[in-house]
């Protein structure tokens, strides 16, 4: 077991969650589709992204994408244990972590595919926008998802779950 | 818990619906497309790349305006002026 005041996510990863966090929000509900504020907020967010997996490469124990306790057997695990609370996991759990991960790939598939939309071949070619608009769309769900494990996180364990991206202490 | 479910379901409704709206005008009274593309790469010199009838009601190009700069101009389709003009 791991003392509860250890901190697990540094400075870093929280600030990274947090401006990631707002600029998806933003840009997914108030500035307007494809104006430079969207764009330039998009390209911000792929410097953030490049900085996680920076840290995800050389950071801390939990920060690791190594780390991530994704496969079948951590899944297992996680399924046979979480819920009766035999075992709790430090850092995301196997679920979580394949959440972020996609999480993850679906910001920077909105970055990749909003530089491409200004690109002269694909300037104003509806696919690319349709699939722009697709991955946001994903994006959402899977950020419902987010939110969802985090209030039955913090139900069944009677802790304060969504602190740990503000204080780093999973208690 | 109610008003936050409101409030998220505004927030994508609003969301799916993205560019100025250019004309309540029924269809029939709008220019001639063919015709309103042709007198924008003629008369005015742009070059376009895609040309679209917006959800707001407006013709939309993609291309470069004659100094050959990355536009996006909204037009509105009764009278041809620009709604909106984004030059990059």
């Amino acid at each position: 077991m791991s003392r509860p005041d250890e901190v697990k996510w540094s400075v870093c990863t929280r600030i990274i969650h947090w401006v990631v966090a707002v600029v998806v929000f933003l840009n997914t509900f108030v500035v307007e589709e494809g104006d430079p504020p969207h764009r330039y907020m998009g390209y911000v967010t792929l410097a953030f992204i490049g900085w996680r997996c920076f840290i995800g490469v050389f950071g801390k124990e939990h920060e690791k994408f190594v780390n991530f306790p994704i496969g079948i057997a951590n899944i297992k695990l996680f399924l046979n244990t979480h819920f009766t609370k035999k075992h709790d996991f430090q850092g995301h759990n196997p679920l979580a972590s394949l959440n972020y991960l996609l999480i993850w790939l679906a910001i920077l598939g909105l970055g990749i595919t909003g530089w491409m939309m200004g690109l002269d071949r694909y300037f104003g070619e509806e696919w690319l926008e349709d699939i722009h608009g697709l991955i946001s769309n994903s994006l959402n769900a899977l950020v419902a998802i987010h939110l969802l494990g985090l209030a039955i996180d913090s139900y069944l364990f009677k802790r304060k779950s969504w602190l740990v991206m503000i204080t780093g202490k999973k208690n | 818990m109610k008003k936050m479910f409101g409030l998220v379901l505004l927030l994508v409704a609003s969301s799916a619906f993205a560019g100025p709206t250019c004309t309540k005008e029924d269809k029939a009274k709008w220019q001639d497309q063919k015709k309103f593309e042709e007198k924008l790469v003629n008369v005015d010199g742009y070059k376009i790349k895609k040309f679209k009838v917006t959800d707001g009601n407006c013709y939309e190009i993609y291309g470069w305006n004659k100094e050959g700069k990355k536009v996006e101009i909204y037009f509105n389709p009764i009278d041809g002026s620009k709604v909106k003009e984004e030059i990059r």
